[in-house]
């Protein structure tokens, strides 16, 4: 009670409260911590944790296998090749940057070498390229240079790369990158013992050079996303992978990842229908994602062909894996997998065997038609020309050819490794140049220049190529300036009146001609000197334009400076031709002439039809089954290597594919429209039979001209056919017989009236499908119906334009008497496992309801027209009966030949449709449909149709259609 | 130099304390980097060893050489920054055979020295010249310590003085004319750096405090500090477990450099979760008051002094190194009393606690 008291009482020191002051300012302390916790750990802790994980949470899709393609016997079209690629991930923290280049650059150094080793090659994204002996350059430039350089210095936006950076030469940023700084391959405090222990030389060669800070950069790219691996090597060969995976120890990073290359079996016939993939492009993309939002940048879709039409099945299902990354991004493990979907299969209606063997009859054929209508001449006078039946393909067209297709590298000519015969053809070329120069510069400074129509055809074209290419193209001539209705203008370009340098003054004064960019100090010179420095200007500009060389070259060949031999000699050469020293030899001796020798290669299609791209060069056909309307043959020649442009595309190969005059990217059979010439006469003896206009047994008396309309159509049969009857007029393709139709169709009371006659065609042209697509997969061009002239539409002519896809849909119909099929190129679609998705059933696009005695008539006319047809002559393989067509564009070039048909006559079991764009004559075609028949029905052997050399057509190509 | 001590005295709940806590730090340390787990063990035991020797050397009799101990600190400080190791742009190591912080050292000389000074002119202490001379005293180490760079131990060490000197009885008028000019300083401080162009801070300073305060545009200052939110408030009531290997570790993600160190609590706190920050936290404050209550009852004003400023600069050091683990402050170079890889600092706290234990069993029996 009493210490109670006391303790109460006594006085609280300054020390005690001083002290309590501090406990308490500590118990705040704690309190304040502890509240801090509650809040972050208790209250908001689930937030933390789950935001945690979404920032380290990486989504990787898995590519999906794409789906295969087949032909109708299962035989497999396009399919997916299994490949290694050598990956490298930068999983290793280092102490500091000296350690870690060094052990980088060791690293991916011994990959390299073991790559190299093995033939494979390192796989480099990047944009510089030796340029000599310690030098470099760039190997982009503008926008793609800027990016280049912007990624490499970490920038997100080119506006962010400093003045330096955005000017550096390559020179200089080899060498910063090498440096200590960056790459670290150039570093003085590397030490003689690290060389060794990590290997690494102590100076790298250009190339080496090169690869590492190719693959450095791309490494520091991906700094911040460790997970995704660079990629070291592409498509290397199995002795790579297993050294690679014996070292893998050694080699921390380096890994081996399985990528699968589109590959396609018989490219070269299925091109134009399969198409090819490759890295989706910004506007694909967006459209694609419109249907399928899995689609992203980098995906490889389907391009052209099937590929592309058919890109949502094939596609199949992207995976997906869930990775976890740490604060470099480096995996720390992988959660959940969803396994990707394989694309669905294909399998198309398409034959492989029945193609393949109908690509080289064609190709046999055209090439025929050029070696049959070759002729040892420089030049055909087209004046001469009456009928395009007469037109021939002057040898010298042959060799120019082989120059303008680009069959012959012209640049190749003046390079250090060329041959003598090379050289020499150089010399004659540069002989050539000078002189056409010299000549140009005279006519631009002489005081009496010639007008333009009075030189020759040849400074013609000269004197054209410079004022519409070479001064338009480089600026120096104002196109938009001209007047076009400028008197000295038209004087120029139309009346042809006046010389090029009465053109140009007048142009100057007009200002439409800037000559200041051709020389310094054109404004002290006198008009003479200013057409000597633009003469020179000229001639250095065209020295090295290829197609001025060309035409050059195309007159060298004229006026025989260039001899055809020396050409042919280039084909040994440049390698188009493989070395063969014995016919070198007789040729540069003179044994064997160039015509001859031109000739002996295109016969055995060393030369062929495609490289030439002399016309003809093209043809199509199409076989189709006349029960469903499936297309079993589907060939357009020529055709291309579609592997050169899948997975890594050759560019140098699409580059002449695209340039190339025989245009192998357009297909022949479903993109080229052409008027169809006497195979449409089955349409109009439907119309005239079915409107009442004649009857079947109806006589018409072919007098030779029909002459009802202006100006009068000439039968082909001058001298007339005498009366005809529907059948007998099929029979004889007698224009005279279908004109009347076409008349009568278009008589209303009496008065002739062309849009009638015109509807009325339609109306049963639309019945065989001709008014639409023909429904195969691929793009197809629309048919083109004629609008006017209905006389000689009904025949055929007129500006009816189709496709022989549409042509064969139309013999197809023809065939099982009305059934007007869509066609189609797919037979069905399975899943990866085999199971039918979507089983394709025949579509009919319009039945033809015709009479049966009518549906007899157009048989037995077809079966006549074949029987008594020249190239079916003592032909006992099948019974065939079809229609040939030769359509006429003008008489300067080669008509279209086009046959259609079908067999057996009795039982349809296939129809074909046959076209060589400019082959001369419908013979050609028709022989081409027997061959190809024949072998379809197995009555003849691959060996037997197949010979490996042109086929000798007829060189007479009087028609008779 | 030994004396006496009644066995009930010895405050073994103190001991308890530091070991406890000390262990968690081994466990959190082994749990963040496993190579350093063992030398801290080692720093543990020695600690323990020099906390027991010095708990039975008498203070007074330290307190005779506190002069030589203030002359040698500085020595020390200036040593490091002639001769020191620079890791991570700091001077604040030196190699004595071992790697050696001194500034560590100092902090505990530094009271000891201050203690002895206060209690010896306790008349004094609240004149002018005094106060100016012990400012003086302090101004050199901790200028020392300021160039080092390391601005954290200089505000730590100036806090434990401005404890040891309120203890020792400054008068509250001068403590509130003193609050009545630091304040508005503050204020006008943080206005003046917050200006573009300022002088007053270094650039890595002024970041480190841009960051705290605007987190979203400093965001390279302030990463380090976010990611420590994040993987303490991700370690919700129970935490994850030491040495767990979960995925979701923001510790295993590297998502903190150094954890070892001075963003130990941001391991601790994803690991054993709001308990274990929670007995980290109390156990740091039981230390702390442990050594208030034992200056409390100290025999003489050193005695008090030393104790007081002990337990505050424990108190104040772990309270802003969680407050910058925890985003409350800008981040500052700080490590965690007992917690965080250091021998030097474990030893040298450990060595300071032995010293208060010694003024423990010194008490004054009346009071």
């Amino acid at each position: 009670m009493y210490e109670k008291k006391v303790k109460r009482r006594r006085p609280v020191s300054s020390r005690n409260i001083r002290i309590g002051i501090l406990l308490i300012l500590a118990l705040v302390m704690a309190g304040i911590l502890i509240q801090r916790l509650f809040v972050l750990q208790i209250i908001r802790g689930e937030d933390y944790l789950d935001n945690f994980a979404l920032s380290i949470r990486k989504t990787r899709t898995i590519p999906s296998t794409r789906g295969e393609i087949y032909d109708c016997n299962g035989e497999l079209l396009a399919y997916n090749r299994l490949s290694y690629v050598v990956t490298f991930e930068n999983s290793g923290s280092y102490q500091n940057r000296h350690i870690q280049n060094l052990t980088l650059n060791s690293i991916l150094y011994r990959t390299v070498k073991i790559i190299e080793s093995h033939g494979d090659k390192v796989y480099l994204d990047f944009k510089v390229r030796p340029a000599g002996e310690d030098h470099w350059e760039y190997s982009a430039t503008g926008f793609t240079l800027s990016r280049f350089k912007a990624d490499l210095f970490g920038q997100s936006y080119i506006d962010d790369l400093t003045e330096e950076q955005m000017n550096m030469t390559a020179d200089d940023l080899m060498t910063l990158l090498g440096s200590s700084r960056y790459f670290g391959l150039d570093d003085d405090q590397i030490t003689a013992k690290e060389y060794r222990d990590y290997a690494l030389p102590a100076s790298y060669t250009q190339e080496e050079r090169l690869i590492l800070t190719g693959l450095r950069s791309a490494l520091a790219a991906n700094n911040y996303q460790r997970y995704n691996a660079i990629t070291v090597a592409k498509d290397v060969c199995e002795e790579t992978v297993s050294q690679i995976m014996e070292n893998t120890a050694s080699l921390p990073g380096v890994d081996i990842a399985e990528d699968y290359l589109r590959v396609y079996n018989n490219a070269q016939y299925f091109g134009q229908i399969i198409g090819y993939t490759g890295p989706v492009s910004a506007e694909e993309l967006k459209e694609l994602q419109e249907t399928n939002s899995a689609y992203n940048a980098g995906d490889i879709v389907g391009k052209v062909g099937m590929e592309q039409v058919m890109e949502s099945s094939l596609q199949g299902q992207k995976g997906q894996k869930i990775i976890y990354v740490d604060s470099l991004g480096r995996t720390l493990s992988t959660e959940t997998k969803v396994e990707p979907q394989a694309g669905d299969s294909l399998y198309l209606t398409l034959d492989t065997e029945l193609q393949k063997v109908a690509y080289h009859i064609l190709e046999q054929y055209i090439a025929g038609i050029v070696w049959s209508n070759t002729v040892d001449t420089d030049s055909i006078n087209t004046e001469w020309i009456e009928r395009s039946d007469d037109v021939r393909i002057p040898v010298y067209d042959v060799y120019f050819a082989l120059f303008e297709n680009n069959v012959l590298d012209v640049e190749h000519l003046s390079e250090p490794d060329a041959s003598a015969n090379e050289k020499r053809v150089y010399e004659l070329f540069v002989q050539k140049l000078n002189a056409i120069f010299a000549e140009i510069k005279q006519q631009l400074t002489t005081p009496d220049p010639t007008a333009y129509k009075d030189l020759t055809e040849e400074f013609q074209v000269y004197q054209s190529y410079i004022v519409n290419n070479m001064l338009i193209e480089s600026g120096i001539l104002n196109k938009e300036a001209i007047d076009e209705s400028d008197l000295t203008w038209i004087a120029w370009s139309q009346d042809e009146v006046i010389s090029l340098q009465e053109f140009l003054t007048y142009a100057i004064s007009k200002n439409w001609i800037d000559i200041n960019g051709i020389a310094e100090n054109t404004a002290y010179m006198d008009s003479t000197e200013a057409y000597s420095a633009l003469s020179d200007y000229i001639q250095a500009y065209l020295f090295d334009d290829t197609q001025f060389c060309k035409k050059v070259f195309r007159y060298m060949l004229k006026e025989g400076s260039l001899t055809g031999t020396e050409v042919c000699l280039l084909l040994y050469d440049q390698g188009i031709l493989d070395m063969n020293v014995d016919d070198y030899n007789l040729l540069s001796g003179g044994e064997i002439s160039a015509y001859d020798f031109i000739r002996d290669k295109i016969y055995n299609l060393e030369i062929t039809p495609g490289q030439l791209a002399l016309t003809p060069c093209s043809g199509a056909i199409v076989i189709t089954d006349p029960a469903t309307g499936n297309v079993k043959v589907c060939v357009s020649y020529p055709g291309y290597d579609n592997n050169r442009l899948v997975n890594e595309m050759d560019s140098a190969y699409y580059n002449k594919l695209v340039t190339d005059l025989s245009s192998p990217f357009y297909s022949r059979a479903t993109q080229e429209v052409l008027a169809p010439g006497s195979t449409f006469k089955i349409v109009a003896a439907t119309a005239g039979v079915m409107e009442n206009q004649v009857a079947i047994d109806e006589g018409i008396a072919c007098t030779g001209k029909f002459d009802l309309v202006e100006p009068p159509i000439n039968c082909w049969n001058e001298w007339g056919h005498g009366a005809e009857t529907l059948t007998t007029a099929i029979r004889d393709s007698c224009n005279y017989y279908f004109n009347t139709i076409g008349f009568r169709l278009s008589m209303d009371n009496g008065e002739y009236n062309d849009d009638q006659g015109i509807a009325q065609l339609k109306k049963y042209g639309s019945m065989y499908g001709l008014d639409a697509k023909s429904g195969v997969e691929v793009p197809e061009t629309a048919p083109h119906f004629a609008t006017y002239a209905a006389v000689p539409a009904a025949m055929g002519q007129s500006n009816h334009a189709f496709t022989v896809t549409q042509l064969a849909r139309y013999v197809n119909t023809i065939a099982n008497s009305g059934n007007c099929y869509d066609l189609t190129l797919i037979d069905r679609i399975t899943d990866s496992n085999g199971n039918v998705i979507d089983d394709k059933e025949p579509e009919l696009h319009s039945t033809v309801d015709i009479p049966e005695t009518l549906w007899s008539a157009i048989h037995a006319g077809m079966r006549a027209m074949v029987q008594q047809h020249e190239v079916f002559q003592n032909y006992m393989d099948v019974s065939v009966a079809g229609k040939t067509g030769t359509a006429q564009q003008v008489t300067t070039i080669p008509s279209h030949a086009e046959f259609i048909g079908y067999a057996p006559y009795e039982n349809p079991t296939m129809a074909i449709a046959v076209r060589v764009a400019n082959g001369y004559n419908s013979k050609n075609a028709a022989a081409i449909a027997r061959d190809t028949i024949s072998y379809f029905f197995g009555q003849k052997s691959e060996a037997e149709v197949i010979t490996g050399h042109a086929v000798e057509v007829s060189s007479d190509n009087t028609r008779t259609d | 130099m030994f004396k006496q001590y009644r066995l009930r005295d010895y405050r073994l709940t103190l001991i308890i304390y530091v070991v406890l806590l000390s262990t968690i730090g081994v466990l959190v340390i082994g749990s963040a980097q496993k190579v350093y787990q063992t030398r801290q063990l080692y720093g543990l035991i020695l600690g323990v060893i020099m906390m027991f020797v010095l708990s039975l050397v008498d203070y007074t009799w330290l307190l005779n050489f506190s002069w030589m101990f203030y002359i040698a600190g500085n020595v020390l400080l200036i040593a490091v920054l002639i001769f020191g190791e620079k890791i991570n742009g700091a001077t604040r190591w030196i190699r004595l055979g071992i790697q050696f912080q001194p500034s560590d050292l100092v902090k505990v000389i530094l009271i000891l020295f201050f203690a002895g000074l206060f209690s010896k002119n306790e008349d004094k202490l609240n004149t002018f010249r005094f106060i100016m001379l012990s400012l003086l005293l302090l101004a050199v180490p901790l200028f020392l310590i300021y160039r080092e760079p390391d601005l954290s131990t200089t505000i730590v060490t100036g806090l434990t003085f401005c404890a040891i000197i309120f203890t020792a009885g400054l008068s509250f008028k001068i403590i509130g004319g003193i609050l009545l000019v630091v304040v508005p300083s503050v204020v006008i401080f943080f206005s003046i750096i917050m200006r573009p162009g300022q002088t007053l801070l270094k650039d890595y300073q002024l970041e480190r405090i841009m960051a705290w305060l605007k987190p979203a545009q400093y965001t390279d200052g302030a990463y380090q500090q976010q990611n420590s939110i994040i993987a303490i408030g991700s370690g919700q009531l129970y935490g994850k477990g030491l040495n767990n290997n979960m995925v979701s570790s923001v510790k295993g993600g590297n998502f903190i450099a150094e954890p070892q160190t001075d963003f130990i609590f941001a391991v601790a706190g994803e690991e054993l979760g709001f308990l274990g920050c929670c007995l980290i936290v109390l156990l740091e404050c039981l230390i702390a008051v442990e050594c208030f209550r034992i200056g409390r009852r100290a025999k003489d004003l050193a005695g008090t002094c030393i104790s007081c400023g002990l337990g505050a600069l424990i108190m104040a050091q772990s309270f802003m190194n969680i407050c910058v683990a925890t985003g409350l402050m800008p981040n500052t170079g700080l490590p965690l009393p007992f917690i965080s890889y250091g021998v030097t600092s474990l030893v040298t706290l450990c060595m300071g606690v032995g010293i208060v234990i010694n003024v423990g069993l010194q008490n004054n029996r009346y009071r």
